[in-house]
């Protein structure tokens, strides 16, 4: 009985760590809420950057930095996964990142698809 | 009578206490792991990916490796045991030879090896060198001479087959050195943290160990990265505790 417990226990834990990795995108979606984001194209030469954007150089290279709200921490590395740029700093509702310049970005929006603030909470970027 | 019975009791209170300054650090992790509830370990699993990649990829080189050890270990330790031929002694302490040196020693070897067979930067440089540690080979060495030679005499008249042989007489009789050296390469794969920084460069190939050297204090996802990634080898000795502790008496038998 004991060997029966501990071997269901042992299958459970390959199948949850090979599960969850091969399956958490799809599981981070469905669970995620919906928000829309503004595709914002910056450039060297004309940059359109949210108003809330920070442009900085440093070490040749330009970087724009801006505020993602979200939930607490870990959400927080998340994001910045998603987004592919670096965390900058992190605050108490806050994650200030930097994407390096001459890329396509995401501004964030921090509404639900039905126009409801979630602020606070995880976002998802949907185009 | 009195005095014998209080330095039992204080024998007992000192043992006690060492026992808790053992386990202490894992009752430490685990409860801090759910400081604000369960929460950190829906994130470990769903919302941080990275973890959960790092878990997987433990599994696999663990597994792998040790999985391959136990098969090549098995032919190696008949070889070693039962198979007379010259320079076969010779051969035996230079696999005794590596496994005393420090793995830092040959941590380069392995590393140049990797990038001329082309296995660099992958899983199967760990698995690959895990399988031909010299560990499994020299225990299960020291178990299988405890199998009589007329036992594998008298199946040689059944079949010439040394294969066979194998499979049939000398891997049930010394099963639980078999799982005690599977047991053991397991989890020595599983804990391993230099090896993967040196012979692998892509953060998402690292097993979980690397990640772990990450956490900061206060970091509950973690402490529950920690649980989750001592979890696998207490299962694993809680599963085959009998034969672990058998087959290591064996060897120490020798």
């Amino acid at each position: 009985m004991k060997r029966a417990v501990i071997i269901s226990l042992i299958v459970l834990f390959c199948a949850a760590a090979f599960g969850f990795n091969y399956f958490g995108e799809d599981i981070r979606d469905a669970l995620a809420p919906r928000v829309e984001a503004v595709k914002v194209r910056y450039s060297l030469s004309g940059c359109v950057l949210p108003s809330e954007a920070v442009r900085a150089d440093q070490n040749g290279q330009t970087y724009v930095m801006f505020a993602v709200k979200t939930d607490k921490y870990p959400e927080k590395g998340y994001e910045a996964l998603r987004l592919d740029c670096n965390v900058v700093d992190t605050t108490e509702k806050e994650v200030l990142v930097s994407i390096a310049g001459n890329v396509e970005m995401y501004y964030l929006t921090i509404v639900s698809s039905d126009k409801e603030v979630v602020d606070g909470r995880r976002v998802v970027v949907s185009d | 009578m009195v005095k014998r019975k209080f330095v039992n009791i204080f024998a007992s209170a000192l043992l006690c206490l060492f026992a808790l300054m053992v386990v202490s650090p894992v009752i430490f992790i685990t409860v801090l792991s759910f400081d604000g509830g369960v929460r950190a370990y829906p994130v470990f699993f769903i919302w941080n990916p990275s973890y959960v990649n790092a878990l997987t990829n433990s599994i696999i080189i663990a597994a792998g490796a040790s999985f391959g050890t136990v098969i090549v270990s098995t032919l190696a330790a008949y070889v070693f045991a039962k198979v007379k031929f010259k320079g076969r002694d010779v051969i035996f302490y230079l696999y005794i030879i590596v496994m005393m040196m420090p793995f830092q020693v040959t941590l380069l070897p392995q590393y140049i090896v990797s990038k001329n067979i082309g296995i660099y930067d992958t899983p199967l440089s760990m698995i690959l060198h895990g399988i031909f540690a010299p560990f499994a080979a020299f225990l299960l060495t020291q178990v299988m001479k405890s199998v009589p030679d007329e036992i594998i005499e008298a199946a040689r008249l059944d079949t010439g087959s040394t294969l066979r042989i194998i499979w049939s007489i000398i891997v049930p009789s010394i099963r639980h050195g078999i799982i005690c050296a599977w047991a053991l390469t397991f989890t020595e794969q599983w804990n391993m943290v230099a090896e993967p920084l040196v012979l692998m460069e892509t953060r998402e190939k690292y097993p979980l160990a690397v990640m772990l050297n990450e956490i900061e204090a206060g970091d509950v996802l973690g402490f529950a990265a920690t649980v989750v990634f001592s979890a696998l080898p207490l299962l694993i000795f809680a599963f085959f505790e009998d034969e672990i502790m058998e087959g290591l008496g064996e060897y120490r038998l020798k």
